[in-house]
């Protein structure tokens, strides 16, 4: 059944459908709603959930790592400075292989005080171990919540859905809800293999020593890079089942002739789809890919995405002071050891912070740019800036 | 787990990260570790005795019907308080109140307002009509009291509740005896006297007033009619007074010849002696007294003695110990059975206070050992002054409900287990679990370390140690 | 591709509006956004909400900058701001007023202007208070009458499903919009 849904309220919806057992969470702009709706979902009896009322979403994250410990399907959703409130307890629920999902919308950090979106919160948990998941559509929202539980519970690593501040969030569009049966059948009840047991007790996250430490940490980077294929299979099933996927990591669009390949990710890749088929009409011979997934990063599909193009350009509403674009780092990394003859000059581009908003003219601009240039003349190249 | 696989349980050497667990968490179930055996002191958890009670002559479980004033269950702190005294109004008035002195809140900041809070226990008792507690059971013995004074009316009323008959002789009158007598209406009306005689009277008790014995009936008559006879007489000091001084003894001579006790130098075991003798307290004089062991057994067999006739000091919360001690001795004394051997179980502290709710069930409350003011972890107390004083009973002042509860929740419950949680919230080895029929906490020493914290946060030593020998 | 862009203050429901309309639209079988004016929002303040309408997937997400209608909720706003900002010439402005579209003749030489006292209707209709009406549905069946750009059926369907109360005088509110509009 299509419904006329916010983004917020997608995330409820697919946690709703994914059968939570316990939701934790404390309400931040602009993830609001999303919780909103669950405890009134959980208040109607629609969602046989546990709703728990905590004073931070650093305690918000201790409840969910306690009731999926105990074995309990769990959700949160959180934004900013409640994501990076959670950050210690963000590499435990990861280090302690508890398959959590979290929605984080994707909102700026201050100061200067912002609700508006961009991606330095979520992309500053980088290293805690959580599988990332960055969405352009309220449908695709909805739809990854459920494939993160699959995903999550068969490689067990926590999972985030993020979507953008109001670009997303507020914005009502229609998204198909399946039938709850089909979903069931999709995603079977959690049966989490080291749960407490009062019956047989166990310690857990308890010292352990030089000697195994290493050993634990390259298991967990073995999950990682199992969940790649995980990930792609999971995505193939969603198809077979309700009609729709997401190219598993990464979508490839129009990219099979393209001489420019642009990378963008979230709602970014939304628009430029639209700038792309303009372009293509021009005659231009440009694609894009849209990095869904940032942790595990798809190396090899952006390898096979990039190699012997002419020209990448990488649009990245986010920043690691002193170095550039997240993304484009990321991307320029994995292309290093390919043969020079088929690396492409990496244009990196930083727009958008803060809520500044991306449109169809910023798109053209960024590309308009990278086919008049050669070689990208420095690290970033800065979009919209007032100078 | 059995205890068989739990010694076969060795260390684990993993020798490839694939035998490892994805989880960071114990390979075995934690049980096989028992930190039990790491221990060398461990935790007890038993309640001991409050101060209040062991300074409590009457023998009240103060710090008992406190807990259940303090809970505003005003009937039950009643029941349970006349369990051991049937004068709370009367004691609530002129009690000395050692109990106060002895209060480790005393130290802190001021001591519970016991006394107080009995007269108000006591007033309500009165006003509300206290509940009789009759025995079911009945006795075929029949005990005579001869004297019917704080004494002799509290052996009474513990013997009758044990279901003997009771016959009171009294000469005069009036029953009360000193409490009659010795105090001004303003200090002690003469309703509350009677209210509370009433309601021990009420339990079946024949009384013969204007009797006296030697002169109207013969001890020897009792002797035959009754299978245990109790002297509580009382002081006679104030008869007395008006000869002189050689035949004040003489006086007490002839009452004893009287009533038949055989009297001389002291002999082994329960005597009955006649003479001055110093006493404890300075300002209680001496008189003729009978001396008998410290249970009220004289050495004549069959008779006892209580009260001011014998050896205590003369006060009302002294005359009720002496007269439940006696009501054991008579009843043990019926019943075939040494009462010494039982003193230990109805000790309370190391002073006379006894307990007639263990003698009765055989059971203690307490280990006998007193909690004093150090072995208290005073963090968890906040200063409060009293909320309830001997003042506020000025003629016709009414003390508000709240204000008896308010008084009974400043209790520290010295040496008793309020169930606060401290010792199940702070074991580190999740060792000390509740009980599930809510009676306390289980101390599982099989992972118990010994490392104390739950007898350091136990805010008033319901939680003690002692030494393990490996 | 349509873009309409609602104006309102805080309080009249115009975020519930562009609602209605992108569920509206979507009951025809079109693809439809819509969404507030990312920020922050006060009662009584100027708000504005977005909707889009196509005939196939938007993938634009972004704001709105030259929409193709703006609908005015409250015609204090027309002093207040620049209510036609970006509006593509031609485009319809929808008004709240009880006065003649000619009245609005500065608007006229670029624009075309609809009006409709959906003030009096709503209070007619017990929509609202005397000093906060709630206009946002009787507005809509004004836009519905002037543009063609859906049925009335459609719209009365969606005003029923997504009005929180009183859905039938809220029914009742579009229809005399409906019919009562100027232009």
């Amino acid at each position: 059944m299509k419904k006329i849904l916010m983004g917020n309220h997608a995330v409820s919806y697919g946690a709703l459908l994914s059968r939570v057992e316990v939701i934790a969470a404390y309400p931040i702009t602009p993830q609001t709603q999303v919780v909103e709706e669950l405890s009134k979902m959980c208040a109607q009896g629609k969602l046989k959930a546990r709703y728990i009322n905590v004073e931070s979403e650093h305690s918000a994250m201790a409840a969910c790592i306690a009731a999926e410990q105990a074995g309990a399907r769990t959700f949160t959703a959180t934004s900013s400075h409640g994501l990076t409130l959670m950050h210690e307890l963000l590499h435990w629920a990861a280090g302690a292989r508890l398959p959590i999902v979290m929605a984080n919308i994707n909102r700026s950090m201050a100061p200067g005080w912002s609700i508006w979106t961009d991606q330095n919160d979520s992309l500053s948990q980088r290293d805690t171990g959580w599988l990332q998941i960055y969405c352009e559509s309220n449908q695709e929202v909805f739809d990854s919540i459920i494939q993160a539980y699959k995903i999550a519970e068969r490689v067990l690593l926590p999972v985030m859905v993020v979507l953008d501040a109001f670009v997303l969030s507020h914005t009502y569009e229609p998204v198909d809800i399946p039938e709850q049966e089909l979903v069931d059948q999709f995603l079977s009840k959690l049966d989490y293999p080291y749960k407490l047991d009062v019956k047989n007790p166990c310690s857990f996250g308890s010292l352990l020593p030089p000697e195994y430490y290493l050993e634990l940490r390259y298991k967990m980077q073995k999950a990682m890079e199992e969940a790649h294929d995980v990930i792609i299979k999971v995505d193939k099933e969603y198809q077979q089942m309700f009609g729709r996927s997401y190219g598993g990591l990464v979508e490839e669009y129009r990219t099979e002739d393209a001489e420019l390949v642009l990378v963008a990710s979230s709602t970014v890749a939304s628009t430029a789809r639209m700038v792309v088929e303009q372009l293509r009409d021009e005659g231009v011979k440009v694609g894009m890919i849209k990095m869904r997934f940032f942790r595990p990063f798809p190396t090899q599909e952006v390898v096979n995405a990039l190699k012997g193009k002419k020209k990448v350009a990488v649009i990245d509403r986010n920043i690691s002071y002193g170095q550039g674009g997240i993304f484009c780092e990321e991307i320029r990394s994995v292309l290093y050891n390919i043969d020079q003859h088929e690396r492409p000059p990496v244009f990196g581009y930083i727009a958008g912070l803060g809520g500044r908003d991306i449109t169809p003219t910023t798109i053209r601009e960024i590309l308009s740019h990278t086919l008049k240039e050669d070689k990208p003349k420095e690290n970033i190249i800065w979009i919209g800036v007032k100078h | 787990m059995k205890e068989k696989d739990e010694d076969e349980i060795k260390v684990v050497i993993y020798r490839s990260e694939k035998e490892m667990p994805p989880v960071p968490m114990s390979v075995a179930n934690t049980l096989y570790n028992k930190t039990g055996t790491w221990k060398y002191v461990q935790p007890i958890y038993q309640n001991r005795t409050p101060p209040c009670n062991a300074g409590c002559p009457a023998g009240e479980d103060i710090e008992g019907w406190l807990s259940l004033v303090g809970k505003g269950d005003f009937l039950e702190a009643l029941q349970l308080l006349l369990s051991e005294n049937p004068f709370p109004a009367i004691c609530g008035r002129i009690c000395y109140h050692p109990c106060e002195k002895a209060c480790n809140r005393g130290k802190f900041d001021q001591p519970l307002s016991i006394n107080s809070a009995e007269r108000f226990l006591g007033d309500y008792g009165i006003k509300e009509g206290a509940p009789i507690l009759t025995s079911t059971e009945r006795k075929k013995e029949r005990i005579a009291i001869i004297g019917s004074g704080p004494a002799g009316l509290t052996s009474a009323y513990h013997l009758a509740n044990m279901g003997y008959y009771i016959t009171i002789f009294e000469a005069s009158s009036q029953l009360g005896g000193s409490l009659i007598k010795k105090y001004s209406p303003e200090r002690l009306p003469v309703e509350v006297v009677e209210a509370e005689i009433e309601r021990i009277t009420k339990r079946g008790i024949k009384v013969r007033v204007g009797t006296k014995v030697g002169d109207d009936i013969s001890l020897e008559s009792l002797q035959r009619e009754y299978q245990a006879i109790l002297l509580a007489t009382g002081d006679q000091k104030s008869k007395i007074l008006k000869a002189d001084k050689e035949k004040a003894v003489l006086s007490g001579l002839e009452f004893l010849e009287a009533t038949g006790v055989k009297w001389g130098v002291k002999l082994e075991g329960g005597i009955a002696i006649v003479g001055e003798r110093d006493i404890p307290e300075k300002e209680v004089r001496s008189t003729p007294r009978i001396m008998t062991d410290p249970m009220g057994a004289t050495h004549e067999k069959g008779v006892f003695a209580c009260g001011d006739i014998t050896f205590i000091p003369r006060a009302i919360n002294h005359e009720v110990g002496s007269g439940k001690r006696a009501a054991m001795a008579i009843d043990s004394y019926l019943k075939g059975e040494d009462i010494k051997k039982k003193l230990e179980l109805v000790k309370v502290g190391e002073g006379e206070s006894v307990s007639m709710r263990s003698y009765i069930t055989g059971a203690v409350k307490w280990v006998n050992k007193v909690v004093s003011f150090d072995e208290l972890n005073l963090d968890y107390f906040e200063e409060k002054p009293r909320f309830l004083n001997p003042e506020m009973f000025a003629e016709g002042a009414i003390i508000k409900d709240e204000i008896a509860v308010q008084e009974a929740e400043r209790c520290f419950h010295c040496g008793v287990c309020t169930q606060c949680d401290n010792c199940y919230i702070y074991c580190p080895d999740l060792a000390i679990s509740r009980r599930k029929d809510s009676k306390g906490y289980r101390i599982n020493y099989d992972y118990c370390k010994g490392c104390l914290i739950c007898v350091h946060e136990c805010p008033r030593n319901a939680m003690s140690y002692e030494g393990v020998v490996k | 591709m349509i873009e309409v862009r609602i104006h309102g203050r805080g309080g009249q429901g115009a975020v519930v509006a562009s609602k209605i309309l992108a569920v509206t639209i979507f009951k025809e079988g079109k693809y439809v956004q819509s969404f507030p004016n990312f920020g922050v929002e006060r009662r009584g303040a100027p708000v504005t909400a977005y909707t889009r309408i196509d005939n196939k997937v938007i993938f634009l997400r972004c704001k709105i900058y030259n929409p193709d209608h703006v609908v005015i909720l409250d015609p204090s706003l027309i002093e207040a701001i620049n209510i036609t900002e970006g509006l593509k010439e031609k485009g319809w402005v929808i008004i709240n007023s009880d006065k003649e579209p000619s009245h609005f003749n500065s608007l006229l030489k670029k624009y075309r202007v609809a009006t409709v006292d959906a003030h009096s209707i709503a209070l007619k209709h017990g929509l609202g208070s005397k000093a906060n009406p709630i206009v946002n549905t009787a507005i809509l069946g004004a836009f519905c009458k002037t543009t063609g750009l859906f049925r009335l059926s459609s719209l009365l369907e969606a005003v029923r499903e997504e009005v929180p109360a009183a859905q039938e005088r809220n029914v009742q509110a579009v229809e005399d919009a409906y019919h009562q509009v100027k232009y």
